[in-house]
């Protein structure tokens, strides 16, 4: 690493800390002077050099209508940057919900923007979450809300973090920024990874072994055909003879898969066993197959439906977890 | 972090507004094809805005500003000069325009804005002009506000609303800087104007050339004096002396270019020559301020000393500034004497300067005064005769017929009709053949002096040229032929001579109303305003030292600093008050404000609104609780849907009144 770099990562982690100790968390942040930063941005500075060439022609030309309009060019640098902090200043940030992930996407964070006092248009609003997309605004009303995404990369709960909002108005010349640690705790699921079981853990089986799970290998019986599921699926035959339009429907043997256990995947670290748990837990539930799920220290009895997925991933979710 | 940055829609347009605000008055100073550039280039970029053409590539880009070199060497024959940059800045302004493309263009194309409309200035200053610069500044900062705003809001003079809030709120800064600024006089020589841009005098004389300017209404200069006004028939504004002809033309002869150690500076020691007029008490005091010329020579009353510091006194006493005048300037002057005062003696060299005359021209004039001579006529003789020749025979006229090679001869014998500089240099070229010395003074006659803001104003059409002789008993002496044939021309003004003629004032119209009173107090109204800005504004730098100083009693760096700290203050006083003066509480809509007075009102009567009951359940308990309200409380309840949820705008005024009735309904039953 080149000297410059490692100066760059020391100032990069310094700032990092002065900023942690700076910026609190707060459910609800209200911008005011001591969070609002501003300074001229390049177009400012573009802007001051403008106004030193219209100098040079008053300066030169002896001509006091160009010196009036250098001074009225400062004068609007000046004004502006009042603009500027007055576009930012009364703005109250806060999270009004985190939409749960899976660990290594990016969560959605659903932020709501307002303003007390006196209203007015708050314009060339960026928010963004550190390292996530940013997203241009202008707020109108009191109040708006608005979806920013947020890096999730572990499991477990998420603050997504501190975020920064940027603003350019009225004229570009000042960039006035802030960064706020507005409150905020999603949940963020194990990244899910396909795997099948490698073991069928003895505690479980025989329960109920006529469980199929979805797949093509044995035929199980017939539906209702729906539109849009494959032609050569259709009992053309009971078709021919009347009997309305099925598809058949095909299964694999998985064993007592209504379970989903921590001892299917032996020899498997923590997260990998996690991960894997993960994805059968959202395979059974796609295919409305009632599931259990059985990891140490946490055990729900088979059922069936969103609440249930949910909760299930939630146990996943916080099995064992740690705040970092 | 930032997004991809394409220029918001409003935006483009506003550019568009300030490019033709910009450019539009600068075009009529620049050739003609540039209307052209400019206005395809905005047709150009009105297409690519509604979606019908493409941006121009590169390579497009790059020959038309070829193309546009190349038309201005062929206007100009050069590059360097003040036009030819100036036209090269709107071509390149127009292509940035066209070719734009991401926001970052789009400043750099408003940037070039505010440098293009600076410009204007250094081709005119009056006050309209100051105005045009002000109005562009406002539409060129709409449309930076126009590029920095989200298109979320279809509002098209939201951006100029703001440019104007920001300029109005800058004023004041505004003010303290021009106060303050110092100004430092040029860093380096600029190209100054061609000669076409600005109407005036030219430093030569060749017939015909004065007639020009006959027709013009455009200032040349203003006089204030600090005593009584001279009389009309002594207001005669030297500019310059022309002794050398080459047969066709006048110039000055070098003999006259101010010499080092010749020229009198004000606060400097005197040189010989110049020691009696410092000596002599003055007159009176009197102010100049002089249009923009492109000249260095200024013009002074008879014999005058120049008082403001960098104007300078040639021994002819003609007073020049060091640099051309290229923007409104002013100087102070003491009178002397209203009359030449000059020395004596002729040295032989400086005879021979005012003597001389090209040899094989003017045969029959060469002649006639031969024949004076040896009649045995002497120098004032002959000029008598010269005068009166003049009065018998000649025509005073604008337009006079055009002369030949021997133009002396022409105009003397033959056509005999002309304007002042005719009579002037033929009786200068007659004199010379008798061997006085004489020369050709041109400058300004008479003026129109103004009741109000007392100070004579000088036009174009006063230009006036005479002569000057040296007589051996009484020194240079001022002789002006042209009093001998048209003597109203002395003591008329050239307005009332040739108020008939066609072409008079065209560049002036409100000047042909003179008739009409109020058009004529208008025009001196406006005129009063244009002194105030040329003496105020434009020759701020004349008054700047007593200005600061009578506002900040004594001009030191600290006080200049509170000066301009409390400017910018002033700058951010409306901040304040918003700061200081907002409710904390946020502010309700009208139509909650009266629905919530009428919540108030029911409370009151014993029917409090309970957290959730939506409009039409609390309705119906009211009129349930005061059934002889009904008719009211359902009125208002119904008003308010209507305007809440309906979006009705005429319900949402006739809610105050039904709750205004509502409360003046003593409440019955209830508490």
């Amino acid at each position: 690493m080149k000297l410059a770099d490692r100066v760059r990562e020391r100032y990069r982690r310094w700032f990092q800390y002065w900023l942690e100790k700076r910026v609190p968390e707060e459910s609800r942040v209200t911008l005011d002077r001591r969070r609002i930063f501003i300074f001229p941005s390049h177009a400012g500075l573009g802007y001051l050099l403008a106004m030193a060439l219209v100098w040079l022609i008053a300066t030169n030309f002896e001509n006091n209508i160009a010196f009036a309009a250098a001074a009225l060019m400062a004068a609007l640098f000046v004004v502006a940057i009042h603009h500027s902090y007055s576009n930012l200043s009364g703005l109250e940030l806060s999270i009004a919900r985190i939409e749960p992930t899976f660990a290594g996407n990016d969560a959605r964070v659903i932020l709501r923007v307002g303003q007390s006092g006196s209203s007015r248009l708050r314009d060339d609003l960026l928010l963004a979450f550190a390292g996530g997309r940013p997203v241009r605004i202008a707020l109108v009303d009191d109040e708006m809300t608005l979806e920013l995404f947020a890096r999730a990369p572990h499991r477990g709960y998420f603050s997504p973090g501190r975020l920064t909002l940027i603003s350019h108005y009225p004229l570009g010349l000042f960039r006035v920024w802030c960064h706020v640690l507005p409150a905020g705790r999603g949940l963020v699921y194990p990244r899910p990874v396909a795997g099948r079981p490698t073991a069928t853990p003895s505690s479980s089986a025989g329960e109920n072994p006529l469980l199929l799970a979805a797949g093509i290998e044995d035929f199980v019986g017939l539906s209702v055909y729906r539109p849009g599921e494959p032609l050569n699926h259709i009992a053309w035959k009971h078709h021919a003879q009347g009997r309305g339009l099925y598809s058949k429907r095909y299964g694999d043997p998985v064993g007592d898969l209504h379970w989903v256990d921590w001892e299917a995947f032996p020899g498997m670290d923590r997260e990998s066993r996690l991960s894997r748990l993960c994805q059968w837990v959202l395979d059974l539930s796609a295919d409305d197959i009632p599931f259990g799920l059985r990891i140490p220290g946490t055990t729900l009895a088979p059922a069936i439906g969103p609440l249930h997925r949910d909760a299930a991933l939630t146990a996943l979710a916080l099995f064992e977890w740690q705040p970092s | 972090m930032s997004l991809v940055s394409q220029i918001p829609r409003f935006g483009t347009l506003w550019i568009l507004c300030a490019f033709s605000v910009s450019v539009v008055p600068l075009l009529f100073y620049l050739p003609v094809w540039l209307w052209l550039v400019a206005g395809m280039a905005a047709v150009w970029r009105g297409l690519i805005f509604r979606g019908l053409l493409g941006l121009p590539g590169r390579w497009l880009t790059f020959s038309l500003l070829a193309i546009g070199l190349g038309g201005i060497v062929l206007s100009f024959g050069r590059l360097y000069g003040l036009e030819p940059m100036v036209s090269l800045l709107v071509i390149a302004y127009a292509l940035k325009l066209l070719e734009m493309d991401s926001r970052r263009d789009a400043r750099l194309t408003v940037y070039l804005g505010y440098f293009t409309a600076a410009t204007l200035c250094i081709f005119d200053q009056q006050l309209t002009t100051g105005l045009l610069v002000f109005a562009a500044y406002l539409v060129i900062t709409a449309s930076l506000a126009g590029i920095n705003q989200t298109d979320l809001h279809r509002q098209y003079f939201r951006p100029l609303k703001l440019a104007g809030l920001m300029t109005v709120q800058a004023i004041p800064l505004l003010v303290v800087l021009f106060l303050v600024m110092p100004r430092l006089g040029p860093l380096w020589s600029v190209p100054t104007l061609g000669g076409s841009a600005v109407t005036g005098m030219g430093d030569t004389l060749r017939l015909g050339a004065v007639t020009d300017l006959a027709r013009s209404g455009k200032t040349a200069f203003r006089v204030q004096f600090d005593g009584p006004l001279p009389a009309r028939e002594s207001l005669y504004w030297r500019g310059l002396t022309l002794s050398q002809y080459d047969g066709q033309e006048w110039t000055r002869s070098s003999f006259w270019s101010y010499r080092r150690g010749s020229v009198y500076w004000p606060g400097q020691p005197a040189p010989g020559w110049a020691e009696p007029l410092v000596a002599s008490a003055p007159l009176s005091e009197y102010q100049v301020i002089i249009e923009p010329t492109g000249q260095s020579w200024l013009y002074a009353l008879g014999t005058s000393r120049p008082l403001s510091a960098g104007t300078g006194l040639s021994p002819d006493l003609i007073l020049f500034s060091p640099r051309p005048v290229n923007r409104r300037m002013g100087y102070r002057a003491a009178l002397i004497a209203e009359d030449l005062q000059l020395e004596q003696s002729m040295s032989p060299l400086e005879r021979r300067v005012e003597t001389a005359v090209p040899d094989g021209f003017n045969p029959k004039t060469a002649r006639q005064v031969r024949s004076w001579q040896e009649e045995g006529l002497g120098p004032e003789a002959i000029s008598e005769r010269l005068l009166a020749l003049f009065n018998e025979a000649f025509v005073y006229t604008l337009e006079p017929a055009p002369l030949g090679r021997d133009a002396v001869d022409d105009f003397l014998w033959q056509t005999r009709q002309g304007f002042c500089e005719h009579f002037a240099a033929s009786y200068v070229y007659a004199m010379r053949l008798a061997g006085v010395p004489a020369r050709v003074v041109l400058g300004y006659m008479g003026g129109e002096y103004h009741d109000e803001g007392q100070y004579l104003i000088l036009r174009q059409y006063d230009a006036h040229a005479w002569a000057e002789v040296w007589f051996p008993d009484t020194g240079w002496v001022r002789v002006d032929p042209t009093a001998a044939v048209a003597p109203e021309r002395i003591y008329m003004s050239p307005m009332e001579l040739f108020a008939d003629d066609s072409g008079f004032l065209d560049d002036s119209p409100l000047l042909r109303f003179r008739g009409i009173d109020w058009l004529n107090r208008l025009r001196l109204e406006l005129e009063e305003l244009e002194y105030a800005w040329g003496r105020w504004v434009l020759g701020y730098d004349n008054e700047q030292t007593a200005v600061l100083a009578r506002l900040l009693g004594e001009v030191k760096p600290e006080r200049l600093a509170l000066f301009l700290l409390a400017g910018g203050l002033l700058s951010f006083a409306p901040f304040g008050f918003r700061y200081l003066f907002t409710r904390t509480t946020p502010s309700r809509d009208p139509l909650d404000e009266q629905f919530v007075r009428f919540q108030r009102i029911m409370a009151r009567r014993g029917v409090d609104r309970s957290p959730g009951e939506s409009v039409t359940d609390y309705a119906d308990r009211c009129v349930a609780h005061q059934p002889h309200d009904a008719a009211q409380i359902q009125a208002i309840c119904r008003t308010y849907e209507r305007a809440r949820y309906g979006g009705d705008r005429v319900a949402s005024s006739a809610l105050a009144p039904l709750v205004r009735s509502l409360a003046r309904r003593r409440g019955r039953g209830g508490r």
